[in-house]
């Protein structure tokens, strides 16, 4: 999932890199000032977590307003759950080759972690009868991502033999998988996750399950925008590159699309401008009020309509 | 080369110079003129009321096209498709100005952040209510869009009101002929970004005169009142609240002569000396590094392309912050 294809790293190198490093970014736009306008945040007691910043489901934000302001827990379903599992898939096979341990068993995997998810749903049925769906689904993600890694390690091995087997690991995967930071200086959860974090080359990734005939928008690189930023205000270091990893499905079939892209000041701007936005919602308790549309996969929507009625 | 009393106190080569702005008193030699048109420099004289007196720029180099599309776009959606464009970014610049001021008072003066934000607020609310709205030709929809526009600024000008310093007796916004100094700095301002926008305008090959928004009236430049629209706020108004802010000009550089308040020339001096200062500056666009300048002129061809049908779209130019 975390590994560029031959055209991305052309992109990468020709394209975004160069045209990075001339336009670079506006120094008060870097994480690292967050004590000062823009960044500081305008309700500095208030947190919510980058996911709700960057969210664009809801056209009100009113998912920020229920979940936030009134406490009410989403309505899981198909498309959370499997977006779920997609995310702990990866995670479980790149962090078991990062951690030398290896190549796992998905059905073990399944069983423990897929299995217990549909248990848990409280909309059985429905949940039932796209179980196998799901874990084929799951399984072939799997199967991809452990073949990258395996293929990566060799690569590095033997290209450079007198390298430790540390070493070899830490740069063939040179990924900080569910990367755990806090946000808490832009008024962000002090508990943020980064899905993948690639040190070696500065990226910082994000996945996405994409319905199918879903269209990857430029609102999905406001989370890597995010992230970024809460990167810098911690390390102090520049993150200028984002990636959002599409898995989506083509005629039934798991189909995996990368958008490489510079973190910029447009992308800056526009993440600072919903950061305000949201936390203002939060922070004074307004109902932004009900979409006259809603999102048909929205955790909400049931919650939203019935205090309409 | 200019001189006065015969000393030099300023020279410099044509093909460095982008424009020359000629305000107040003084002479030019005729042997210049021909020099600044032979490298495409405009001079534009702007009167004490920032009023655009007169414009001499190179001959017309362009092709006749795009003007044609331009004439034959006011009678279709194109017109009301541009002028909603042009309101959309003044309105998302308006809202991001406000959006500015408020963060930064929010810790000195939270009950000014709060009124502030209210209005911006509000704002924010007309831009989801104008993007939703479908243009036709702009003899059709120019009354809603002005409608938008209209009551945008009105609340625009009330949040301004919360950061001008109050001996400036900033009140409301009037055009030409202000009666308090904020008001002058502000039309001397506009001036200044007309002689500008009326130079990309021309050098994109646009009429200035045949406007979307801006009804057809003689003598008036409404394509470029059009454009300079999205560029008000963030080169014209900042700028300009800043200098108040930071008391660089207080009510002390103004007199009223002929019932008007006329800013003095020391005044006049610095706002040039920073506006002028801030065209040459570089903002990030996209994937670009340009200046103020430069961006307004490839805002122009931007229309100039839509018009033309080579491109589907015109995004107006906007900052968030």
């Amino acid at each position: 999932m975390y590994f560029l294809n031959d055209i991305e790293r052309k992109t990468l190198l020709g394209r975004i890199l160069p045209s990075a490093r001339k336009v670079g970014v506006s120094e008060e736009l870097r994480g690292w000032n967050w004590s000062d306008s823009p960044l500081k945040p305008l309700y500095p007691d208030e947190r919510i977590p980058n996911f709700l910043v960057g969210s664009q489901y809801c056209p009100t934000a009113r998912d920020v307003f229920v979940s936030k302001v009134r406490g009410v827990r989403g309505e899981e379903n198909n498309h959370v759950r499997t977006g779920s599992l997609l995310h702990k898939a990866v995670q479980n096979v790149v962090l078991s080759y990062v951690d030398e341990v290896g190549e796992q068993s998905f059905e073990a995997w399944w069983e423990k972690e897929g299995s217990r998810t549909f248990r848990s749903s409280n909309n059985g049925q429905e949940a039932q009868a796209n179980q196998g769906w799901v874990k084929s689904f799951v399984e072939t993600i799997w199967s991809q991502t452990s073949s990258e890694c395996k293929g990566a390690l060799m690569a590095r091995r033997s290209s450079q033999p007198y390298a430790s087997e540390h070493d070899v690991h830490a740069s063939a995967l040179p990924f900080l998988v569910e990367h755990k930071v806090d946000g808490r200086l832009l008024g962000l959860s002090g508990l943020l996750s980064v899905d993948c974090y690639d040190y070696l080359h500065g990226i910082i990734f994000d996945l996405k399950y994409l319905r199918p005939r879903s269209t990857a928008e430029p609102w999905r690189r406001l989370y890597c925008a995010g992230y970024a930023i809460a990167l810098e205000s911690v390390y102090e270091i520049p993150m200028d590159l984002g990636c959002v990893v599409y898995i989506s499905q083509i005629n039934g079939q798991p189909t995996v699309s990368r958008d490489l892209f510079f973190i910029g000041d447009d992308l800056r701007g526009w993440w600072l401008e919903e950061r305000d936005k949201k936390l203002e919602i939060v922070a004074q308790k307004k109902d932004p009020g009900i979409p006259n549309r809603c999102y048909d996969t929205c955790l909400y929507t049931k919650y939203c309509l019935g205090e309409q009625k | 080369m200019v001189r006065e009393e015969g000393k030099v106190l300023y020279a410099e080569l044509p093909e460095n110079l982008r424009q020359v702005i000629i305000t107040g008193h003084g002479s030019i030699s005729t042997d210049a003129l021909v020099l600044l048109s032979t490298y495409g420099v405009d001079l534009i004289l702007i009167d004490w009321k920032g009023k655009v007196v007169s414009r001499l720029s190179a001959p017309e180099m362009r092709t006749v096209f795009t003007r044609r599309e331009q004439y034959i776009a006011y009678k279709d959606s194109r017109s009301g498709y541009l002028a909603k464009a042009f309101v959309l970014a003044k309105m998302k610049n308006q809202k991001a100005l406000l959006g500015t001021f408020a963060k930064n008072r929010k810790e000195t003066d939270s009950a000014a952040a709060e009124r502030i934000t209210h209005f911006k607020n509000v704002i924010e609310d007309l831009i989801t209510r104008l993007e939703a709205f479908e243009p036709a030709s702009i003899d059709t929809s120019r009354p809603s869009i002005l409608g938008f526009e209209g009551s945008a600024s009105s609340t625009y000008w009330d949040g301004i009101k919360e950061v001008v310093p109050e001996e400036l007796k900033f009140d409301e916004r009037s055009g030409r002929g202000a009666l308090d100094p904020f008001n002058s700095m502000l039309n001397y301002g506009y001036g200044v970004l007309e002689g500008e926008t009326w130079r990309a305008v021309h050098y994109a090959g646009l009429d200035p005169y045949g406007g979307f928004l801006h009804a057809d009236r003689p003598g008036k430049p409404s394509m470029v009142l059009d454009l300079m629209e999205e560029f008000r706020q963030q080169l014209v108004d900042r700028t300009v609240i800043s200098l108040a802010s930071k008391k660089v000009v207080t009510s002390k550089d103004f007199q009223i002569e002929e019932g008007f308040c006329r800013l003095s020339d020391e005044a006049r001096r610095a706002l040039l000396k920073e506006l002028l200062g801030k065209m040459e500056e570089y903002l990030a666009v996209g994937e670009e590094k340009m200046r103020w300048c430069d961006l307004i002129l490839s805002k122009s061809r931007d229309v100039a392309q839509y018009l033309r049908g080579e491109v589907n779209n015109y995004n107006g130019f906007y900052l968030r912050w």
